[in-house]
């Protein structure tokens, strides 16, 4: 019998019923817990009319609660569709329209937005499956009190399907406004969770950290390794991420031992002057994934942490997770060193081509594609757009997806990002890659935080390199441009500078950058 | 125009640290196309005058020193917009 997303957590409820498998502030769900719960939910989902193939929209917090909610879905071979109860209601309505899901689960947090989300699509159905109902113009399918009171058989048959169907759809930011799908199947999940079990050795007396929301491909390790390996997952409460005072007492607290996020919640951690000499006495590996980790606060944590192994990871969302993975051995030395996003996860392979499909020389910069069995299918509802990049036509017999980053391989085969390859700009006659920059001034110790973008400018051909950043103390452009030109050739320094109180994130806690460069451009309008 | 207020503009309008007068602007790449623009529109903005820079070779910006000259002459000549 192929295994399936929801098998590891039957399995476990089976064999170890009452361990924990999520942990919150409040409350702890055992494996059978969550078993039972996302049975419960099916069975009303069932009622409803929901099937294999029918998408189920899921608009709540990670937690035990969406975490059934998600499982319920997968029992059912229907595709869930996570959604950010905090995105506009705007941009949640697009989601919406374009996923067409039976269903939307969603709880208390999601109320303002999933209601108008909802107005504008009458015919998605509501489940309610966490807390009193609300009054709304929409009257739910389902509340919480109809899940707890499912007293009848929840067993559940296998669905018709195979794990090359999907399991979930995940909504990515598309370069034209409009989010896009990304499929993503049982097997692409189940594929690199098995990786990631053996390799990083997680085992049932694991506690794993889980700072992504569930809209975000990261979460998705967080969550089915930990059941992968029959281990606790501690989803990070929103308001101990917001002050790293409060995170780094709950890390320490909750004794986790594996620690996965996005960079910029380990810059936190490192710039409030706060991090104790070996604060985490449990945690036997930090990783990251989604942006280049500052080599400087990875000096910082390594100098804390003596006793942790830290790793790159790399991949986009259309690679499911991660296709490649770097252990950091030794503290670098040099702030400026760039670490590498290293070898291939085991199935897949990265390729470094140039633009006519051969393959580029050891150090010489090109295109990274990926190969292997974290593919998406390709984007829901876009065949245009996944022929684009998902490609079959570059090499024979063989399918390719176009990263859009730019990389070099070493003759080892390990790998080192370069950058965008649309965050490259020329300027007379240069190229420069902004992530060069970037890496540069965040060397600079009197920063707390920076970033680079390119903006158009009305009155000049080409871009304007333009830089961001937040410091304790006002800091005169001028003197940070003269500490930049010892580390970066002069022709890379920024044109337009702008001190911040804080840098803009998006939902994924990544830094916003079509939102700094607007920023960037009402000041020239203001001028 | 004097040297005091083309290290002004540079340094506060431009961004670029001068270290001295005869800091090489043209070998290093800081003035650049973007640069450039910026700067004959800050000169303009501060004098009031526009400038006609047609005759302007580029070797003659070089340094902080060698613009205070060049902008000297070409102000000279040319015609006050806002005076």
């Amino acid at each position: 019998m192929a295994r399936l997303l929801f098998d590891d957590v039957v399995g476990w409820a089976k064999d170890a019923p009452n361990k924990v498998a999520v942990c919150e502030e409040d409350s702890t769900s055992t494996y059978r817990d969550l078993h039972r719960r996302s049975n419960q939910i099916a069975r009303l989902l069932i009622d409803l009319g929901v099937g294999a193939g029918d998408r189920v929209a899921i608009a709540m917090p990670k937690g035990a609660g969406a975490i059934a909610a998600m499982l319920a879905a997968a029992k059912l071979g229907a595709p869930y569709v996570p959604i950010d109860p905090d995105s506009p209601a705007a941009r949640i309505t697009r989601i919406l329209t374009s996923a067409d899901p039976a269903v939307v689960i969603a709880d208390a947090s999601a109320i303002t937005t999933v209601e108008a989300s909802l107005a504008a699509n009458p015919n998605v159905a509501l489940g309610w499956i966490e807390g009193a109902l609300p009054t709304w113009p929409v009257e739910p399918a389902f509340g919480a009190a109809e899940v707890d009171a499912y007293d009848g058989e929840v067993a559940l048959g296998r669905p018709d399907i195979t794990p090359r169907d999907t399991a979930h759809i995940l909504f990515t930011s598309g370069s034209t406004g409009e989010p896009k799908g990304v499929i993503i199947t049982h097997e692409n999940v189940l594929a690199y969770v098995d990786w990631v079990v053996e390799h990083f050795c997680y085992l049932a007396d694991d506690h794993i950290s889980g700072h992504s929301p569930l809209h975000f491909d990261l979460s998705t390790m967080d969550i089915y390794a930990t059941f992968a390996a029959g281990a606790t997952l501690h989803p990070v409460p929103k308001n101990v991420n917001a002050n790293p005072a409060d995170l780094i007492e709950w890390i320490h607290t909750n004794q986790l031992t594996q620690w996965f996020s996005v960079p910029s919640a380990l810059n936190h951690l490192t710039r409030v002057g706060e991090l104790p000499q070996e604060p985490f006495a449990s945690l036997r590996r930090l990783m990251w994934c989604g942006e280049v980790l500052p080599t400087p606060t990875l000096i910082a944590l390594m100098t804390a942490m003596p006793h942790v192994e830290f790793t790159n990871l790399y991949g986009p969302t259309e690679a499911t997770i991660a296709s490649s993975w770097h252990r950091v051995e030794h503290k670098p030395d040099d702030p400026t060193a760039s670490i590498p996003i290293g070898v291939a996860c085991a199935g897949e392979a990265l390729l470094v081509l140039r633009d006519d499909g051969s393959h580029a020389d050891p150090g010489e910069i090109g295109n990274l594609y990926i190969e292997g069995v974290g593919l998406s299918p390709g984007y829901w509802k876009d065949p245009t757009k996944t022929a684009a990049v998902f490609r079959t036509d570059l090499l024979p017999n063989r399918r390719v997806y176009k990263t859009g980053d730019l990389a070099s391989l070493d003759e080892h085969n390990v790998a080192t990002f370069i950058g965008r390859e649309d965050t490259q700009i020329k300027s007379r006659g240069y190229r420069i890659e902004l992530g060069e920059i970037e890496s540069a001034l965040q060397t600079l110790d009197e920063l707390t935080d920076s970033a680079i973008v390119a903006i158009e400018l009305d009155h000049v051909d080409g871009s304007a390199i333009a830089a961001a950043y937040t410091a304790p103390e006002p800091i005169r452009p001028a003197r940070l441009a003269k500490a930049l030109g010892g580390l970066v050739p002069k022709y890379m320094l920024p044109h337009r500078w702008i001190q911040l109180d804080e840098l803009p994130k998006n939902v994924n806690g990544k830094i916003d950058r079509p939102e700094l460069r607007s920023r960037f451009l009402q000041k020239e309008v203001s001028k | 125009m004097t040297l005091e207020t083309i290290i002004e503009i540079l340094e506060d309008e431009l961004f670029l640290l001068i270290d001295s007068p005869d800091h090489d602007l043209i070998d290093t790449g800081e003035l650049d196309s973007l640069r450039f623009v910026e700067l004959l529109l800050a000169v303009e903005q501060r004098t009031g005058q526009k400038l006609t820079v047609g005759d302007l070779n580029l070797d003659d910006l070089r340094t902080p020193r060698r613009m205070t000259k060049a902008f000297g002459e070409l102000l000279a000549s040319s015609e006050v917009t806002n005076g």
